[in-house]
Order: structure tokens, then sequence, then C-alpha cells
């Protein structure tokens, strides 16, 4: 080997020791790899599935599937929800591209916040970003990005933070599962964080009982095709809830009642009996109750219709 | 498919792992060559591989005309030009025009034009300009067009320059493809180099210098603070500057491993003192492109005085085009030809200056136009450009650049390396022998471990959009 060739090969080996040296040293930011992998792995794999969760983020943190699974074990459950996503055509037409239709029974299950009903949420945004991400991007984030957490890249800020001695720390903890749900935590708990957002949201935009039509004509059309649709109101504080009755306009009655007229089944929820970490979501140990409780109802629901 | 991601790495991984095998086989290797290329095109949007055969397969089959039939040769030329400035207007410039169109006479033409042609393909005024070179120089009869379809194809697509430049001259390249010449011991260190410092200007300084450039002028309202202006505008002389230098050097670097030669496309730019020296600095080939097939065409400076300035104006407002359909583009095109104008006028010493505290006026001086007229270039539009300019220039508000911890060690960074190379004790302080080779290894290996961990949010190269 040439010595200019052997130059190279002495460089990558010293850059590799400075990698080493320089991983194991500098601070990490696990949640970004992990973070981009779990919404580039939810809009692009490929796996089909025969229970699908639509809604907002109240629901990708707030549904597991695993909770599911162990009391429906005859469906693969995945949590299709996303931040500021809206119940309108753009994520129906994409949850059906995600169902199994060679299952026999098919499941689509709505989280129906105020905000999935509103203008705000139509583009949904993220969905869309997301799905427009060039697919060498996508590649990267969902094969290499559980990898990559290693080489996290830092500021100078975070370096000299790191000399200081000050810590690095993150008080929003959360697991990114494979199957769309967050499983999520949050210290300090402050259950009014959130009122500000939507009292802002709220102001510009109220619940649109046109996009509620449509979402009920879209449940007749499911069950026409054999889908059988369940509907659930995330819970939250019960500030925001107010606020999102008051300000918001969502009268759950009133979408209940137009849902079960459709052909779909609504699962009242005791907002009181779930708390949340900053108002809206819901932490882990109360998202596992919650699916738990949702799945039992859809079993009694299902034993009763098989009936 | 960007040289800053992974799928890059492992295309070119497959690439120079197969490219090695084709030493002895040269028609093997320009059909691999052509191949690899317009895959890697077609990995952004395979539809537009259709748009690059297509205006190619025109320029082959024209330059080939050419010297067939002589007879014909104006009419197969302009047959040639019209259909490559056809495709350029089509795809680049078709919204602007009818948009200007419809703000002037209130009709709806922008509206009616179909989505697919508002996609501006990647690189195409690169590999258009690249086409249009080939058969004017044949016109010219500077050299015989080849009639090997893949080293044509070779040529106009060859992926390191493929999207963003350098413009390569047919007349330099198309004999190397055909060469026998393989990488040198000494091509494949300096591949390297070239590979690390593109990534280093790239990912480190540029990518973490976007932020800083993001947040300034894509807030709809204009800050009042004339420091926070100056340091957004210098913070993106300077991100443009290490985006596309980058993305030239890990060019070069490539074509290096493949035992080809790049002309250089950047030499410093901000170290000059006048702007005519700049613009023999910034982006040579384009601007050597403008001055050999718009500038020297038009006239030059061989007519009289008055018809040069025009012809200068010309090739500045045609270049500020070229960089994007937009007015700021004309601005920035029109600013720096009223400044060299200026420069002609006055006589402006290109580079010699005896005393060095005038060459430091004559720096302070030009700097001053560059900055100036970057607003242009990256403002939202020309009246949000004069606000900019309006806040910058009345000096009001806090003192503070915006830069944070973060954007001021990557500015300094991108100075110090500078002041090196103005002052020239870069070239002083180079150390010899088995120590010097040592210390540039061990130059290159932190550099490498900076890429990694200093990387900032990976973004597209700014020219691709050009």
């Amino acid at each position: 080997m040439s010595k200019l060739k052997q130059n190279i090969w002495i460089t990558l080996l010293l850059a590799m020791i400075f990698i080493g040296i320089l991983g194991a040293i500098l601070p990490k930011n696990p949640d970004k790899y992990l973070k981009d992998r779990f919404w580039a792995f939810k809009v692009h794999n490929n796996k089909k599935y025969n229970f699908i969760i639509l809604g907002d983020s109240r629901t990708y943190r707030g549904i597991s599937p695993y909770e599911i699974e162990n009391i429906l074990p005859e469906f693969s459950v995945f949590n299709f929800a996303f931040s500021n996503g809206g119940l309108n055509p753009i994520i129906y037409k994409a949850a059906e591209t995600k169902l199994d239709e060679k299952s026999k029974s098919l499941i689509i299950l709505l989280g129906v916040s105020a905000l999935t009903i509103n203008d705000i949420s139509l583009p949904n945004e993220q969905y869309v970003q997301e799905l427009k991400m060039p697919k060498e991007e996508v590649f990267e984030r969902i094969y290499f990005g559980k990898y990559l957490n290693y080489f996290s890249p830092v500021t100078p800020l975070m370096v000299k933070d790191l000399i200081k001695g000050t810590k690095f720390m993150s008080k929003y903890i959360s697991i990114y599962h494979d199957n769309g749900w967050v499983e999520s935590e949050k210290f300090p708990v402050d259950t009014l964080e959130a009122i500000p957002y939507y009292e802002k949201d709220f102001t510009s935009h109220t619940t649109n009982y046109h996009l509620v039509n449509e979402l009920c004509k879209q449940i007749s059309l499911w069950k026409s095709k054999g889908i059988k649709v369940f509907a659930f109101r995330p819970p939250a504080s019960r500030p925001l809830m107010n606020l999102e009755d008051s300000i918001g306009k969502y009268n759950e009655s009133l979408i209940k009642q137009q849902i079960e007229i459709s052909g779909g089944y609504w699962i009242d929820i005791n907002p009181a009996l779930y708390k949340t970490y900053d108002g809206s979501h819901l932490p882990k140990a109360e998202a596992r109750e919650l699916s738990q409780y949702i799945a039992n109802k859809i079993k009694i629901y299902l034993a009763t219709v098989s009936k | 498919m960007q040289f800053n991601s992974i799928i890059f790495l492992f295309f070119a991984t497959l690439f120079f792992s197969i490219w090695h095998f084709t030493k002895s086989n040269v028609k093997f290797k320009l059909i691999f060559l052509t191949i690899a290329s317009f895959f890697f095109y077609g990995w952004w949007d395979w539809r537009f591989v259709f748009l690059l055969l297509f205006t190619g397969l025109i320029d082959y089959f024209a330059a080939i005309g050419i010297t067939c039939f002589p007879k014909y040769k104006k009419l197969l030329l302009i047959s040639s030009l019209l259909s490559n400035i056809g495709t350029l207007s089509l795809f680049k410039y078709s919204g602007f025009i009818s948009k200007n169109i419809d703000q002037l006479l209130g009709t709806s033409l922008n509206s009616q034009i179909n989505t697919f042609f508002l996609i501006i393909p990647v690189g195409i005024s690169f590999y258009t300009f690249q086409s249009m070179s080939y058969t004017i120089d044949v016109y010219k009869g500077k050299f015989k067009p080849t009639k090997n379809i893949f080293q044509f194809f070779a040529y106009l697509s060859m992926f390191p320059q493929l999207v963003a430049g350098p413009i390569v001259r047919a007349k330099d390249m198309l004999p190397q493809l055909i060469g026998q010449r393989q990488p040198l011991k000494e091509d494949c260190w300096e591949g390297f180099r070239f590979i690390v410092k593109g990534c280093f200007k790239k990912m480190v300084i540029a990518d973490n210098l976007a932020p800083i450039v993001v947040n300034a002028f894509n807030n709809s309202i204009v800050l009042e603070s004339s420091a926070f202006w100056w340091g957004a505008v210098i913070a993106f002389a300077f991100q443009i500057y290490c985006d596309f230098s980058g993305y030239s050097d890990i060019a070069c670097g490539l074509a290096r491993w493949m035992g080809y030669s790049f002309p250089d496309n950047f030499n410093h730019p901000y170290t000059s003192t006048s702007l005519r020296e700049f613009w023999s600095r910034w982006h040579i080939s384009l601007s050597t492109w403008f001055r050999d097939y718009v500038y020297i065409p038009l006239g030059g400076n061989k007519k009289n005085k008055c018809r040069s300035h025009i012809n200068m104006w010309i090739t500045m407002v045609i270049s500020g085009l070229w960089h994007g359909a937009a007015w700021t583009y004309v601005m920035w095109g029109v600013f720096h030809a009223l400044f060299l104008s200026i420069e002609r006028i006055l006589k402006w010493p290109t580079q010699k200056f005896s005393n060095q505290f005038i060459r430091f006026l004559a720096w302070m001086f030009v700097t001053l136009e560059i900055l100036v007229a970057w607003v242009f270039f990256r403002a939202n539009s020309v009246q949000h450009a004069l606000d900019i300019l309006k806040v910058m220039f009345t000096f009001k508000g806090n003192w503070s650049l915006g830069w944070g911890l973060n954007g001021s060690i990557f500015v300094l960074i991108i100075i110090f390396r500078e002041i090196m190379v103005y002052t020239g004790i870069e070239k002083r302080v180079k150390l010899r022998g088995s120590i010097g080779a040592f210390a540039e290894m061990l130059l290159y290996a932190i550099l490498i471990a900076l890429i990694i961990f200093f990387r900032g949010n990976g973004s597209e190269f700014i020219y691709f959009q050009f």
C-alpha cells in the first residue's frame, strides 16, 4: 500500500479514536433520533393491521396498543394518531391503507377531541410533512435511528454546560413504540400548562360541525364496508375539558349522538378517573388504564354483537 | 441524493467498489458511470431523468449534425439552444413570468400552468449550461463532438457535479473520460482531504449557521436592530460560501477518486479587495461560463467603453436570473453590475495595493458591497430587502449580533481560516516532513470527529435549488 493511501487509513483510525472518546464524554440527546425514527416508521411502515387508532397527541400518548392486544388478542393494533392530527379525509384515506383487508374483523378507534374536528388540524401537517419526507431520509431514520444516538450532535453551548457541570436534564420522558404509542411522563406535573395553548387555539377556531358531519358520513361508509368504528373523547383535566366545551364549542352529547346514528359506537369515559401531567396528556400508567378500559368495552360490544 | 446522507455513503461505497474494476475497459467505465449518475439523479425524482435524457440527446445529435452538415450548423445550434433555454424557461421561469404577467394585466395565467412544470428539477441550471457549452464549442470548432453516446452522457450527467456544479467544460472533460488514467496515489489522499474539508464546511459551519439565517429572514417582522441584521447577513455570507464551496470540494474529491480533475470553483472570495477579484474567486466555473458564452459574444470590452458597461450589466442581470426566478436575484445582479461599473470608472486596482492599510480599507469596502448584495439575494422580496437595509444603515437597537455562543464559534472558525489565508500565515506555518504529514493526518482526524459531533441539522445544499 502506498504511503499516501496509508495516510487515509491512519487518519480514519485516529478519527475513530477521537469519535470513541468524544462519544463517551459528550452529552446525548436520545429523544431526537428515536422520535424521528418513530414518526418515519409510523407513516412509512408497510405493515397491515386490523385495529387502527386515529386522533391527536392525546390519543397517541393516551392509548397503548399493548393493552388492547392483551385483552383482544385476535387484533393487531396500531396507533395512527398524530400531533395536531385532524379527523378528516387526509387521515381517513391514510388509515385505510394501513388496514389489513384480508382480516375478518376490522376496527377503527377514534379519539375525538375538540382539536381533531377543528380547522386548525385540517391540514394534518405532521402526517403530510412526514409523508413528503425524501425516501433516503426515511430510510436513514427507520434503519439507523436507533444506532445514531451515540453520535448525537452537540452544540458549543452544551459543551460549555458540560464543562461547567450543568447537567442536561430531560424533564419530558417519552418512550417511542413501534406500534405508535408514546409512553410519556413529565416532571414536574403542571396540569394547567396546556390551558393557554388551548385558549389561543379556541379563540381563533371552534369545533367545526361540518367536519363532524363528514366524520359521520365516513363512519357510515366504513360500516358499509364491514369496519366497526368506536369513538371516545380523550380525557383531560377538568378545566381543559371545560375550555373545550365552552370556548371550543365541543358538544359531547351531540357528537356522541351523531356518531351513534351513523353506526359508530361511543365509549363514555369518566375524565375524573384519569390524571394528566400537563392538563391534556396522560402519563403511561393512566394511559394503560384507559386502554384497558376501552379494550374491555370493545370486547363486551363484540361479544354482544356476535351473540 | 445528498452528499451528506447515509444513503449516499452506501451509493459511493458501492460505486467505488465497482469503479475499481473498470480500470482497463473504457467502454464499460463510461456505461457504468452514466447508469450510476442517472440512478443518483433519479433517486430525487425519476421522472426528470427523462428530461435530462431528452435535452442531452438533442445536444448530442445537434453537435454531430453541426460537423456533418456544416450548411445547417447555425440552424442546428439554434435548435439546440432553443431546446435548452426552452426547457429551463418552462421549468424555472414559467411561474415567475406568468405571475408577473398576471400582476400586470390582471390575467390568471399562473393558475393554468400544470403543477408538474412548477417543480424545478434539481440542478437544471447546471446541466443545461454544461450541455449548451458543448454545442456552442462544437459550433465554434473548438473540438470535434464525440460519437460515443455514453461518453457524452457520462460527461453531462457525471454525478459528483450533476446537481450543483462545478460546470465542467467538454473540452476539459471529454478527453479525461476516454483516457486510461487511473487515480494516482496523490489523488486518493488529495480527494480524501477535499471530501473531509467539504463535509466540514457544509455540515458543521453552514448547517450550524442556517438556523440564525432562517430565524432572521423567515420572520415576517423585520426586527429593529442594526447589529442583529448585520449579524444575520454576515452569517448568511458564510453559510452560502461554506455550503456551496463545501459541495464543490466534495465534488472535486469524488472526481479525484475517480481519476478525474475538476477546475477550482472557489478561491477564498471574501479576501478580495475588488469586486472584479471577487468574481474571479466566487463560483469560478459559472463566472467564466458567463464571460465566455455571454459577455464575450456580446462584444466584451472590445467595443467602446459604454458598450462594455452595457454588456457587463446584461451579463450580471442574466447571472442573477440564473440563480432564481425572482426580482431579488435580478436586484442582486444589478447591484453587482453597478459596483463593477463604478470600479471600472474609478480604475479600482484589482489586486495590488502597496499600502497595507489602503488594502485593508479596500477589502472593507468590497466586503460591505458584497454583504449588501447578499441582502437582496436572501430576502423574501425586494421590499423586504429594502426594509432590512434601512434597519442596517440606521444603526439603531441593541448591539447583539444574534449569534449566541453557538453561532459565534462557527463564524469565528471561518473568519480565522480566512484571516490565515488573507495574511499569508497559512503558507508560512506549513510543517514539512514526517511531522508535517502526521500533523495533517491529525488535523483531518479531528475534522472528521467534529463533523460527527458538531454537525448541524442536515439541510439541502442551497445551490440545489438553482
